[in-house]
């Protein structure tokens, strides 16, 4: 890590003077130039990818930890506020046994989830939010079942699958399509449904803890998939069809096709939450009873376009919070109900534009933030 | 395992997933491979944990009915479809995995 910050030192040496000193007024401004160079994201998250790729090769263990934790830095702004830097960190674990029922499986789990968002000062951190959770679910899932071949007949579609891949890079639109065609006979997957029951247990606060509270719950989700193209089902995702739209205008798809695996996703839960550090509900209600809380979220993530190159991928989740039967002085204050809503266009390539609105628990006023930055798939330098 | 198109797993794996359309539209073998998780369409990293683990469970249940089916791969010793869910299920749920991590996965489970 030190030769990699070294070397990016010795390159802003190298470099900044002939960028800063033609447009500098004062020693305050060339000041400003290095701290917002060496504070920046996109070079934050290159010299941890550069990092990574030399653990790698070091220890194992502590690469793929480091890894799994997904840390990304990036840089928060919301509403007149000046930019903040700051990382996110989303850490999944699963203990997972499947049983085969009759007509539907049945799979429980038991998950570590981690994640939050911290700023380096936490006055710039729009999504205070830091949720460490661990859950139990059981879920019963109802089709997804794929087509049997015969060993001769998955080796022709193997065949047929490179073919295809050759096909799209040299372009020939009719050689892939009859291509397509041939392998659309040896391939055939049934939709698949499934409905979820968790019970969980989180410790929910800010990233300096100063709000902490414990949050029992149980909370169920469901969702859907249609792996045929243009099936009944496919055609009732109906968040996706201005995203099929935009990709029949850019030639991503030959024609106006709805997606069946973007289906939205969702859940609904009920929490019974247990403050255990809250200065703003202690100063409301002058003391910190436990209280239950509706929670409901949706998730969908869609192709928009393949264009130049690149994939630009549309992403967005909502989340709203409220509380059951809350005093009138928690209403008054407004923290008895929060809804966040998040969206996202990101490319391959991995700049990202984000734009948020709303607060989520510990957050006191709604706001707007628009995010804009430039991702690494930490470990994955060598691909770049 | 390299991701190499001489090795069965890897277009085993790189078919599944163009036949569940997890791949961006008109996506080579090669350009396959170094793919993350999270630039495939089923992970949404805007999700709560609640709803990723859902969803990784949901296409971790299909790539194996797709594998073990439609691509004829057999099971090594000692595993079945329980396990092979639950092997391909924990790569799927990390963002930085990649393509190419999970065809080695998939080589651990089955023959092809």
């Amino acid at each position: 890590m030190k030769a990699f910050l070294k070397r990016w030192l010795l390159i802003l040496g190298i470099m900044s003077p002939l960028s800063i000193f033609a447009q500098i007024k004062s020693f305050e401004e060339v000041k400003d130039q290095v701290l917002n160079k060496l504070t920046d994201p996109d070079l934050l998250n290159s010299t941890m990818a550069k990092y990574m790729a030399a653990l790698k090769g070091k220890d194992t263990t502590a690469y793929n930890y480091v890894r799994d934790l997904n840390l990304k830095f990036k840089t928060f702004q919301a509403g007149n506020q000046p930019p903040g830097l700051g990382f996110s960190y989303q850490y999944d674990n699963s203990w997972t046994k499947n049983s085969i029922g009759n007509g539907h499986d049945f799979s429980q789990s038991f998950n570590l989830d981690l994640n939050g968002n911290i700023a380096f000062k936490k006055v710039y951190n729009p999504a205070n939010f830091l949720e460490s959770k661990f859950v139990y679910n059981g879920t019963f899932f109802w089709g997804g079942l794929a087509k049997k071949n015969t060993k001769a007949q998955a080796d022709q579609l193997r065949a047929l699958k490179l073919e295809r891949s050759d096909a799209i890079a040299s372009g020939d639109a009719g050689k892939r399509e009859a291509i397509e065609a041939e392998a659309a006979k040896l391939t055939h997957i049934t939709d698949q449904f499934y409905l979820g029951i968790n019970g969980s247990t989180s410790f929910e606060s800010n990233q300096d803890f100063s709000k902490t509270q414990f949050v029992p719950g149980i909370i169920i989700n469901a969702g859907a998939s249609s792996f045929q193209k243009n099936s009944t089902l496919s055609w009732l995702n109906l968040p996706d069809y201005p995203f099929a739209l935009l990709r029949w205008i850019t030639n991503t798809d030959d024609h106006f096709a709805v997606s069946g695996v973007a289906f939205p996703a969702a859940l609904f839960g009920l929490d019974y939450v247990v403050p255990t550090n809250d200065s703003l509900r202690r100063a409301v209600t002058g003391k910190l009873d436990p209280f239950t809380r509706l929670r409901f979220e949706v998730s969908f993530k869609t192709q928009a376009a393949g264009v130049a190159g690149q994939v630009f991928w549309f992403s967005a989740n909502y989340r709203w919070y409220h509380q059951l039967n809350a005093a009138q002085s928690i209403r008054t204050a407004g923290i008895d109900q929060s809804n966040y809503v998040v969206c996202a266009l990101t490319s391959s390539s991995g700049l990202f534009v984000s734009y948020s609105y709303g607060k989520l628990p510990f957050d006191r006023k709604n706001e707007a933030v628009y995010g804009l930055g430039f991702k690494y798939d930490l470990g994955n330098w060598n691909n770049k | 395992m390299s991701w190499d198109k001489t090795y069965a797993t890897c277009v085993s794996v790189y078919g599944a997933l163009d036949d569940l359309q997890q791949l961006p539209a008109l996506t080579t073998f090669e350009s396959a491979g170094p793919m993350s998780m999270q630039q495939l369409k089923f992970y949404n990293p805007l999700s709560s944990g609640n709803i990723s683990n859902a969803v990784a469970m949901a296409l971790a249940k299909v790539l194996e009915s797709s594998l073990s089916n439609t691509y004829a791969g057999t099971y090594k010793d000692g595993l079945n479809s329980n396990s092979a869910t639950t092997a391909i299920k924990a790569v799927l749920q990390i963002p930085t995995k990649t393509v190419e991590d999970l065809s080695d996965t998939v080589n651990n489970i089955y023959t092809f």
